[in-house]
């Protein structure tokens, strides 16, 4: 039992460190990361500000714009890396190795989300600086209470998506647009969404980056702010969700790999 | 002579076929067409999202048809860059084909036209559907009469040669570019959102910025298609003049640094080098 933990740690720090140290590997990713969703952000923020809208929403445009690059780590880092690594050839080394794939993929998710979670910083820190917001920073604790399931959750989800990426082939990655712009609208990343429609917001909730994204705005930014869900409960459902996902990930894991054994595709590229 | 025009004509018939078989080969047409169309509808609900909840006092329905017919016409630039840079990606990093391309009789130039031709149907359906839909919902007021197809028509062509233009520029950058060239794509277009005029007004903009988005073809061709479309636009003349010098100078700047680029890629011989992990 202790081997097998102290097992799972090394795997897990094996596959964090590449990540972690990639982000910052060559700075022109720096530059994109950081970039281009505070390109995303500077835009809605002149589109409210053509709209004459209150300045509070800026705020709010800026909590959705900054989880953003989380959503598209888990999609595009996460979901899909299983299927690069068929592509390029290693994941067949993983599967002959003795450490699990559900570590390996956690150790994705530890690397992947620490890395991606400091561009978000820094993409809040340009932004309310550019656009002069403030937040209400006396509530960091009750934000974290919110942030950090809201990430556990997406990356599990992530987990879970990697292993149908893998057994869907190629063609999947072309829904992966699907996955930019509709899902901002769906999740309320620029507006709250909750205030525009109920049905609309509980079928975007299906993401917990919606979920996130409210709880977040409740208590960080400055003014009312109407959501029908207290933060607490909304925790609470991240936490839960977070857990399911990590069970239907172990779950899928273990029926793709023994498909993909029966069918003999798992290592078959390009498909 | 004859047998470069030859492959020319051929060249380019050969790669818009096969342009379309790559882009559409993977489900039916119809889902093929909501995925790629899926962006700009939806950031068309955005924009009625943020109009219909944060308004204010100062604002009516002409800001938001005013953004909305941005949105359509970007649709356009945004599904050209994207297929442009992702041709090249394409074909270096995961077909491994690039060189058989560069060194085929037809030039890469024509290869890249028809390869990425599909930005204009999709551009098309995007501008007809959006239109129709958020006239129809939002009451926008459009009437056909009100419409000047011949300017609209004529701006539509000549707009699209500068939609070639920065393909060619997204194309040159991404040849140069290790690793991170899908990037490339989604900064160009990221940048252009925001200077453009498509959805942001250029007088909102700092001064710096609305130098940059004056110069810009696109913000005097977004303009002019606003102006054929809606009779309450029309409160000044078409930017026409601005629009044809910015669009010829854009194009020449943009094909140059295309030449430059893929001189400079196979200079130094790494034209080919796949450099994604």
């Amino acid at each position: 039992m202790k081997q097998n933990l102290f097992h799972a740690l090394r795997t897990i720090q094996a596959r964090a460190y590449p990540r972690i140290i990639g982000s910052f590997r060559h700075p022109s990713w720096f530059l994109f990361e950081v970039g281009l969703p505070l390109l995303s952000i500077v835009t809605f923020i002149y589109v409210l500000k053509s709209f004459d809208s209150p300045k509070e929403y800026e705020s709010y445009a800026v909590i959705g714009g900054c989880m953003l690059p989380i959503w598209f780590n888990v999609v595009f880092a996460m979901a899909l890396q299983l299927r690069w690594e068929k592509d390029s050839g290693n994941l067949e080394i993983f599967m002959t190795s003795p450490a699990k794939l559900t570590w390996i993929l956690l150790g994705m998710m530890v690397g992947g989300s620490m890395g991606t979670i400091l561009f978000a910083v820094c993409v809040l820190l340009i932004a309310t600086s550019l656009f002069d917001i403030s937040f209400l920073w006396v509530n960091w604790w009750k934000a974290l209470i919110v942030f950090i399931p809201c990430v556990f959750s997406l990356y599990s989800i992530g987990m879970a998506m990697s292993s149908v990426f893998l057994k869907a082939g190629r063609k999947f990655e072309y829904y992966l647009g699907l996955a930019e712009e509709p899902i901002q609208f769906i999740t309320g990343s620029y507006f709250p969404i909750f205030s525009l429609n109920i049905f609309l917001a509980v079928f975007g909730s299906i993401i917990p980056l919606t979920l996130g994204i409210d709880g977040l705005r409740q208590v960080l930014v400055i003014g009312d702010y109407g959501s029908p869900l207290s933060w607490k409960y909304e925790a609470i459902i991240l936490i839960i969700y977070w857990l399911v996902a990590l069970k239907l990930a172990k779950s899928s894991l273990i029926w793709m790999e023994r498909l993909a054994r029966e069918e003999g595709t798992l290592t078959l590229r390009w498909q | 002579m004859a047998i470069n025009r030859l492959n020319i004509k051929q060249g380019f018939k050969a790669s818009v076929i096969l342009g379309w078989k790559i882009e559409t080969n993977w489900s039916n047409l119809f889902t093929v067409f909501i995925v790629k169309c899926s962006k700009p509808f939806a950031v068309a609900l955005m924009l009625t999202a943020m109009y219909t909840i944060a308004s204010g006092p100062n604002s009516n329905k002409d800001d938001l048809a005013w953004a909305i017919t941005g949105v359509c016409v970007w649709s356009f630039i945004q599904s050209a860059t994207e297929l442009y840079s992702y041709a090249i990606i394409g074909e270096r990093e995961w077909f491994r084909n690039i060189i058989n391309i560069i060194t085929a009789p037809t030039p890469l130039s024509v290869y890249l036209l028809g390869r990425t031709l599909i930005w204009l149907p999709i551009g098309i359906i995007n501008f007809i559907i959006i239109i129709l839909i958020s006239n129809s919902a939002l009451n926008f007021g459009l009437n056909v009469s009100d419409i000047k197809f011949g300017y609209l028509i004529i701006s539509l062509l000549f707009g699209f040669g500068s939609v070639v233009g920065l393909g060619f520029l997204v194309a040159g950058i991404s040849l140069i570019t290790p690793r991170f060239s899908e990037g490339i794509a989604f900064g160009v277009t990221g940048a252009l959102y925001l200077l453009s005029g498509s959805i942001i007004k250029p007088a909102l903009l700092p001064a710096s910025l609305m130098a940059i988005s004056n110069a810009l073809p696109f913000t005097h061709w977004i303009e002019i298609i606003r102006y054929c479309m809606f009779s309450y636009f029309r409160y000044d003349d078409p930017p026409l003049t601005n629009f044809l010098i910015s669009s010829i100078i854009f194009c020449c700047i943009s094909y140059l640094i295309y030449k430059y680029c893929l001189y400079k890629g196979r200079q130094s011989g790494k034209i080919e080098l796949s450099t994604m992990f």
